[in-house]
C-alpha cells in the first residue's frame, strides 16, 4: 500500500515535471532575439540606410527622412516624385535614386541636389529612364546606375561623380534590380535573367553565374557573391571561379519566401523576405534564426554591429547581428530529453501503481504480436487511408474557415465568412431549390419504374424469357453515362435535335423551343434525360431481391386466393424493404453530389437556372480557385448527408410478411 | 507453414507498396539552391489541339528532333473545352508538366508565372543567324502590361469579322453593312422574311470567350478610348519611356495610336482609374452598347435559342443563319467542310450534302454612331498562337526558348503549315513569320480582309465582361445580369448598377490578380510592389 503510494506520488511528480520542461523547450525554441524598435508609424517604406548620426528611411510616400539613434526626426523631403529605390551613404553624403534622378543630401542639414540624371551615349547627352538601383565605390568618386523604362531596355551606366563624365553605357537587355562595386576595379550586375555579370570599369562586360531565378540583390563580402534570387534561394558564389559553394533554399522553411535583400558581412550572412521574414545564416549558409514581422521587410542593413530591418507597416527595429546568429538555444534540447525522459519514467511508475493499467497494455500487445501477419497485412491500408482519405477530408474541413484561394498564397482564418457568402451570394440558395426538385423527382424515378419493371420480370413465367429481359433492362449499364448525356443534349438541341424535329413532323411547332436554354423548360427537359426510367442499377436491386422471398410464401398466398396486387403489397414489398432503403440512401447520397449533366448540358444556364451545389463547388475550385470557399461547400454537404444518412439509418424497416 | 509464409511474404509486399506510394510525389526536398536545378530533356507542349493542331506540332517535334536528337518533344495537346481549368490546375502545381501552353485563358494572377519572351528576344537565333526578334514579326506581338513584358507568342494574325451567306444576301439585295443602324436594318429584312439573321453562341462561353463577349469588347472600345489618356504613363512613371511617350498625342481617328508601340500603359493607373471611377463600369457609354447589343441580341439570333447555342457553324452551313461574328479563318472552314462533302457526295451519288453550297463573303464590325461614340469601331485583329512558356528555371527556359526559335523559324513553321493542312487543317490568318507566306488558295480567301484596329490590345475594354482582370467569378456574374437584361427581367439601369457593383466587388481580386496592392494606388508612378 505504501508503495503504491509512492508510484502515485512518483508518477505525478514526474507528470508534471515533464510538462513542466516540455513548454520550456517550446519557449526556448520560439525564443526569438529581442529587437528594439526604433521607431514605428505604419507607413509603407521603401529603402533604407544607416549613417553616424543616425538613418536615413524612405518611405512608398515618396519621401525621404533622417531620423536620430532613438528614431527622433532630423530632417525630411517630402517633395520626391517617386519612391526611392536605392540609398547609399558615403561621408557626410547620402546618394537618393528616385525615379529617373539621383540625388545627393547633406545628412547634416537635408540639402539635396540632383547628382545625376543624364549619360551620354553616342555623342547624345540622354537622361535617364526609371532608375532600379545605384552603387557608389568605396571612394565616392564614382556612381553606377542601373536604370531602364522596359525589360527590353535596360542599361548600366557608369558615371564619374563630380563632373558627371559617362565613363560607359552598355545595354543589358533585362531588367536589372541589383548593381554593386566589387573592390575598386569592377562592378557586378544581377538581373532577371539570372545572370550575375561582371563589368570592368571600361564597360567589358564576362559573364560570373547563372542562378535559376531572377537575382533580387547581390552583396559582396571579402572575395565572394552572396546573392538572393526572387525564387527563395540564397547563395555563395566564389568572385573568382564563379563557382556556387553554398546554397540554401529559403523555400523549403517558407514557401511564401521571396527575397528582396541580401548583406554579408564577418559575422554572417542576413536575408530579408517580402514574405516578412528576416532569415540569418553564417558565411557557409547554415541556417541560424529567422524573425518574423506582420508586415513585408521592406529593406536590411547595417549600422555597425547592428542589423537594421524596415518592416512596411510597421517600422523599423535594430537586431545584435550577434544574437541573431546564436542559432537554437541548447537548452531546448536539454529541456526536451530531460522531458522525454521524465515522461517514460512517470509512464512507467503509471504502470507500478496501477498493475491492470500495464495488464492491458500486455494483454494488447500479445494480441497484437499473436495475429501480427493480420495486423501487418491492415497497416498498409489503413496508412493509406489514413492518407489519402481522412487526411485530406480533414484539410479540407479546416480549410472550409479559411480564405484560401488561387490568387493569394496566404491563407488566412477567417471563421464563418465562406458559410456567410453562402447565403449572400444566392448561387448556392437556387442550388438548394434545384437539389430539392432533382432530388424529389429521382426518387420517383428510382421507386417506381424500375419497381414495376422488375416485378413484371419476376412475374414470367419462363425462365428463358426472365434471362432474356433481365439481360436486356441491364444492358444500358454498360453505356458509359456521358454518352447518354451527349445523346440527350443533341435530342434537345433547338436547330436540329430530335424532339423538335419530332414535334414538327406532327406539326406542333408551337411547342417547339430551346430546351435547355429556356427557363422554364430547362430543369424538366434535365429531369426528363433517361426516360423511360428503367435505372439498370435499381432494376437489378428490386429484382435480386425478389428473387431471396422464398417462392412457397408467394405459392401459400396465392392459394389462400391472394391477388397479384395483394401480393405485391403485402409479401414482395415488404420483404424487399431494406433493398428499397438501400436505393433511397444510395440515391440521396448521390444526388446531393452529382453535377455531372449540368456540367455536361446546361453549364448550369440558361443563366443560373440549373444550379446545383455541386455544381458551385466544382466552379469554384476549378474556375474561380475560391478553393476556401469550396471546402466549405463540401464540408456542408458532407454533413448533409452524415445526417441525411444518420437519420435514414434509423428509420426500421418491416420486413414482416403481414398474414 | 507455407500458409504463414505466404502471409508474411504478402504482408511486405503491401508495406512495401505502401511505402513507395508515400514516397511517390513531392518529397519535400528542394532542389539544389542556386544554378544546378535538375533539367530533364524533355519539352512538352500542350497548347488547344484543333484539326490537323497535333500532326503539324509532330512534323515541327519531328523537325526540331532531327537537328537535336537528346531532346524528346512530347506533343501532348488538350481540347478546347475545360483547357484554362486545366490549365489553372497545372500552373498551380509545384512541378507543371507542360511546357509550351496557350496562355490566351491563362488567368491574370497567373500569369507571372510565364517567361517574360523579352528577355530572349534579342539573342541571335540559330535557325536564322540573326536577332530573334527580326525573325518573325514580333512589334504585333501583344505584351502584357502587368507582367511588364511579352509572355505570348503568336505566329500568325487573324481578326474577328461578320461572315455571310453571299446568296441570301443577294436574294434580298441586301448589302454588307457599314453602320450598326444598317446592321439592324439587315437583320430585319432577313428576320421578316424567315431567315435567322444571325447564329451566335449565347452560353456562358459565348458570353465570355465567344462572339457575344468579343461584341461586348469591341464596341465598349468605341465608348471608351479616350481612357488611355488617364492611363498612359506619364513622365515620372517607372514606366515612362521618353522616346515613345514623350512624343505619343490621342488620336481616335487611328486606329494603332494606341497600339504598345507608341504609348505605354501604366496599369496601377489603370486600376486607380477604375477605382476613382474616372473609367466607370456604368458610364452611359456603356450602358449605351449594351443597350445597342439587346437591339441586336437575342431577337435576331434566334430568340430564346439564342442562350441555348453553342456552335452556330452547322445553322450556317446549313443556310439556316445568314451571319456569323467569327474569325476570318471561317471562311476557309467552310470551304473544307464543303470540299469534304462535295468528295462524299461524289463516291455516293445517293448522299445527302449537309452543307449548303454558297459563296462566303466578310465584312469589318460595323460602327455604332452617336452622341457617347468616341471613335470607329476596332475589332479583334490580332496574332494568334497565344504560345506562352511555364517558367521553371533558367535553364529549362533556355532548353524551351530554343525549340521556340527554331518553330518560328521559317523552316519550323512552314513544316508546321504544311502538316496543318495536309491534316485537314486551316491557316488561322496571315502568317508573321519571315519568309512564310500563305498558300495561294488560303491567300486568296483571306485577300479581302481589311485591318481596322485592334481593341483588345487597348486597356479600355477592361471591365467590359465584369471586373478587370479576368476575375471568373465577377464574369460569371456579368454574364447573369445581362442576360437577365436581354431577357427583359430588369432595366439598362438596373444593369447599370449591377455592373459598376460586380466590377467593384471584385476589385481586390482585381488587384491581387495584377500584382498591385492599395497602397500602390496612392502613388502609381511608382513600380507596385502588391501592397
Amino acid at each position: 500500500m505504501k508503495a503504491k503510494r509512492i508510484y502515485l506520488i512518483l508518477f505525478v511528480v514526474c507528470l508534471v515535471l515533464s510538462i513542466a520542461l516540455a513548454v520550456s523547450a517550446v519557449l526556448t525554441a520560439s525564443d526569438k532575439p529581442e529587437g528594439t524598435p526604433v521607431f514605428s508609424d505604419g507607413l509603407q517604406y521603401g529603402k533604407g540606410a544607416a549613417f553616424e548620426g543616425g538613418y536615413l528611411v524612405g518611405g512608398r510616400n515618396n519621401t525621404l527622412r533622417a531620423v536620430g539613434p532613438d528614431g527622433s526626426a532630423l530632417w525630411e523631403d517630402a517633395s520626391l516624385s517617386n519612391v526611392v529605390v536605392s540609398l547609399r551613404v558615403h561621408g557626410n553624403t547620402a546618394y537618393a535614386a528616385s525615379g529617373n534622378k539621383v540625388y545627393s543630401y547633406d545628412l547634416a542639414t537635408g540639402a539635396r541636389q540632383i547628382c545625376a540624371e543624364r549619360y551620354e551615349t553616342g555623342g547624345n547627352s540622354v537622361v535617364f529612364a526609371n532608375i532600379t538601383d545605384i552603387a557608389l565605390s568605396d571612394d565616392g568618386t564614382m556612381l553606377a546606375v542601373s536604370h531602364g523604362s522596359s525589360k527590353s531596355r535596360h542599361n548600366l551606366t557608369l558615371l564619374e561623380l563630380g563632373s558627371g563624365r559617362t565613363l560607359f553605357t552598355q545595354s543589358v537587355g533585362v531588367t536589372a534590380d541589383s548593381v554593386e562595386f566589387e573592390g575598386e576595379g569592377s562592378l557586378l550586375l544581377g538581373s532577371d535573367s539570372g545572370n550575375i555579370r561582371r563589368y570592368s570599369l571600361s564597360g567589358e562586360v564576362s559573364d560570373v553565374v547563372r542562378l535559376s531565378d531572377d537575382v533580387a540583390d547581390v552583396d559582396v563580402y571579402w572575395e565572394n557573391i552572396y546573392a538572393a534570387t526572387s525564387g527563395g534561394d540564397v547563395v555563395v558564389v566564389s568572385g573568382q571561379t564563379g563557382e556556387i559553394l553554398f546554397g540554401a533554399s529559403l523555400s523549403a522553411r517558407n514557401a511564401l519566401a521571396a527575397p528582396c535583400r541580401v548583406t554579408a558581412g564577418e559575422d554572417g550572412v542576413f536575408v530579408g523576405s517580402s514574405d516578412g521574414t528576416l532569415y540569418a545564416f553564417d558565411l557557409s549558409l547554415a541556417f541560424k534564426s529567422e524573425v518574423r514581422f506582420a508586415g513585408d521587410v521592406a529593406d536590411i542593413f547595417r549600422s555597425g554591429e547592428q542589423l537594421c530591418v524596415l518592416v512596411s507597416g510597421q517600422g523599423m527595429f535594430s537586431y545584435p547581428a550577434e544574437a541573431l546568429l546564436r542559432g537554437a538555444s541548447a537548452l531546448f534540447w536539454v529541456f526536451l530529453a530531460f522531458g522525454i525522459a521524465l515522461f517514460v519514467a512517470a509512464f512507467v511508475f503509471l504502470i507500478l501503481r496501477f498493475p491492470k493499467i500495464g495488464s492491458a497494455f500486455r494483454k494488447t500487445g500479445h494480441v497484437v504480436w499473436k495475429h501480427k501477419t493480420a495486423y501487418g497485412m491492415l497497416l498498409p491500408i489503413f496508412g493509406l487511408l489514413a492518407v489519402f482519405g481522412f487526411y485530406p477530408v480533414l484539410v479540407a474541413a479546416l480549410r472550409a474557415f479559411t480564405d484560401w484561394s488561387s490568387s493569394s498564397l496566404e491563407i488566412n482564418f477567417i471563421g464563418f465568412d465562406n458559410f456567410r457568402m453562402m447565403i449572400t451570394e444566392g448561387y448556392f440558395l437556387t442550388g438548394i431549390r434545384n437539389l430539392l426538385i432533382f432530388l424529389a423527382s429521382y426518387m420517383v424515378k428510382i421507386l417506381t419504374v424500375p419497381l414495376l419493371v422488375a416485378v413484371m420480370v419476376y412475374s414470367l413465367v419462363s425462365d428463358r424469357s426472365k434471362y432474356a429481359f433481365r439481360y436486356l433492362f441491364v444492358l444500358p449499364m454498360v453505356v458509359p453515362s456521358v454518352v447518354s448525356a451527349l445523346m440527350w443534349k443533341n435530342i434537345y438541341d433547338p436547330n436540329f435535335g430530335l424532339l423538335n424535329e419530332v414535334l414538327a413532323l406532327l406539326h406542333l411547332e408551337q411547342y417547339q423551343t430551346s430546351w435547355l436554354s429556356n427557363p422554364s423548360t430547362a430543369i424538366p427537359a434535365l429531369i426528363f434525360v433517361g426516360f423511360p426510367f428503367i435505372d439498370p442499377f435499381s432494376f437489378l436491386i428490386y429484382y435480386s431481391a425478389m428473387m431471396n422471398i422464398p417462392s412457397s410464401t408467394l405459392e401459400a398466398a396465392q392459394l389462400d386466393g391472394a391477388s397479384p396486387v395483394r401480393r405485391f403489397f403485402f409479401i414482395i414489398l415488404p420483404m424487399i424493404a431494406s433493398q428499397i432503403k438501400v436505393l433511397i440512401m444510395l440515391g440521396f447520397i448521390n444526388q446531393i453530389q452529382d453535377f455531372n449533366l449540368i456540367l455536361l448540358l446546361t453549364k448550369g444556364g440558361p443563366g443560373t437556372d440549373t444550379y446545383v451545389p455541386g455544381y458551385e463547388l466544382y466552379l469554384n475550385a476549378t474556375t474561380f480557385g475560391r478553393y476556401g470557399y469550396a471546402c466549405a461547400l463540401g464540408l456542408l454537404m458532407f454533413v448533409v448527408i452524415f445526417v441525411g444518412t444518420i437519420i435514414l439509418n434509423k428509420v426500421k424497416v418491416n420486413q414482416e410478411v403481414e398474414g | 507453414m507455407k500458409k504463414k509464409i505466404v502471409s508474411l511474404a504478402l504482408a511486405a509486399l503491401l508495406a512495401a507498396a505502401a511505402c513507395t506510394m508515400a514516397a511517390c510525389g513531392k518529397t519535400g526536398t528542394p532542389g539544389t539552391p542556386g544554378g544546378n536545378e535538375t533539367v530533364d530533356n524533355r519539352i512538352v507542349i500542350s497548347t488547344v489541339t484543333g484539326t490537323g493542331i497535333p500532326q503539324a506540332f509532330q512534323a515541327v517535334e519531328k523537325g526540331y528532333e532531327a537537328i537535336h536528337p537528346e531532346i524528346d518533344v512530347v506533343v501532348e495537346l488538350k481540347p478546347a473545352n475545360g483547357y484554362s481549368q486545366w490549365l489553372s490546375n497545372e500552373i498551380t502545381a509545384d512541378d507543371p508538366a507542360p511546357d509550351i501552353v496557350d496562355v490566351s485563358t491563362m488567368a491574370a494572377s497567373s500569369r507571372g508565372r510565364t517567361v517574360n519572351y523579352d528577355e530572349y528576344i534579342d539573342e541571335i537565333s540559330p535557325y536564322s543567324n540573326k536577332p530573334w526578334r527580326e525573325q518573325f514579326d514580333y512589334e504585333a506581338q501583344i505584351p502584357n502590361p502587368f507582367a511588364e513584358g511579352t509572355d505570348s507568342l503568336s505566329f500568325e494574325r487573324t481578326q474577328v469579322v461578320w461572315v455571310y451567306n453571299k446568296a441570301i444576301f443577294e436574294e434580298y439585295s441586301l448589302e454588307p453593312p457599314k453602320t450598326w443602324d444598317e446592321l439592324l436594318a439587315v437583320c430585319e429584312t432577313l428576320q421578316s422574311n424567315g431567315i435567322q439573321p444571325l447564329g451566335i453562341s449565347g452560353t456562358f462561353d459565348g458570353f465570355y470567350a465567344g462572339a457575344t463577349g468579343h461584341l461586348f469588347q469591341i464596341y465598349n472600345d468605341q465608348v471608351t478610348r479616350e481612357m488611355i489618356n488617364a492611363v498612359r504613363a506619364q513622365e515620372g512613371d517607372y514606366c515612362y519611356d521618353p522616346e515613345k511617350d514623350g512624343v505619343w498625342e490621342y488620336d481616335p481617328t487611328d486606329p494603332y495610336n494606341d497600339d504598345a508601340g507608341y504609348v505605354t500603359v501604366n496599369p496601377v493607373r489603370l486600376m486607380k482609374a477604375i477605382q476613382d471611377g474616372t473609367y466607370a463600369a456604368d458610364s452611359p457609354g456603356t450602358k449605351f452598347v449594351t443597350e445597342q447589343l439587346h437591339r441586336l441580341l437575342p431577337y435576331y439570333a434566334g430568340g430564346e435559342n439564342y442562350y441555348g447555342t453553342d456552335y452556330p457553324q452547322s445553322s450556317f452551313y446549313r443556310g439556316d443563319v445568314a451571319m456569323m461574328v467569327e474569325g476570318a479563318y471561317a471562311v476557309p472552314r467552310y470551304y473544307a467542310a464543303l470540299e469534304k462533302e462535295l468528295a462524299m457526295a461524289e463516291d455516293d451519288p445517293n448522299y445527302t450534302l449537309s452543307i449548303m453550297q454558297f459563296e462566303v463573303g466578310t465584312f469589318n464590325m460595323p460602327s455604332m454612331e452617336g452622341q457617347h461614340v468616341l471613335a470607329p469601331a476596332r475589332t479583334i485583329e490580332v496574332p494568334v498562337g497565344f504560345y506562352g512558356i511555364i517558367d521553371k528555371g533558367k535553364e529549362n527556359t533556355d532548353k524551351v526558348i530554343d525549340f521556340m526559335m527554331y518553330f518560328s523559324s521559317k523552316e519550323g513553321f512552314t513544316l508546321y503549315q504544311q502538316a496543318l493542312i495536309e491534316n485537314g487543317g486551316v491557316p488561322t490568318g496571315s502568317v508573321l513569320i519571315d519568309g512564310v507566306e500563305l498558300p495561294e488558295k488560303y491567300a486568296e480567301m483571306y485577300a479581302d480582309l481589311v485591318p481596322i484596329g485592334n481593341c483588345q490590345k487597348s486597356p479600355c475594354q477592361t471591365i467590359a465582361r465584369g471586373a478587370a482582370n479576368d476575375v471568373q467569378a465577377s464574369v460569371r456574374e456579368w454574364y447573369t445580369y445581362t442576360q437577365d437584361f436581354f431577357q427583359g427581367k430588369i432595366d439598362i439601369d438596373e444593369w447599370a448598377r449591377l455592373h459598376k457593383e460586380n466590377v467593384m466587388k471584385y476589385f481586390a481580386d482585381s488587384l491581387r490578380a495584377a500584382g498591385i496592392g492599395y497602397n500602390d494606388l496612392q502613388y502609381p508612378q511608382n513600380r507596385p510592389t502588391g501592397n
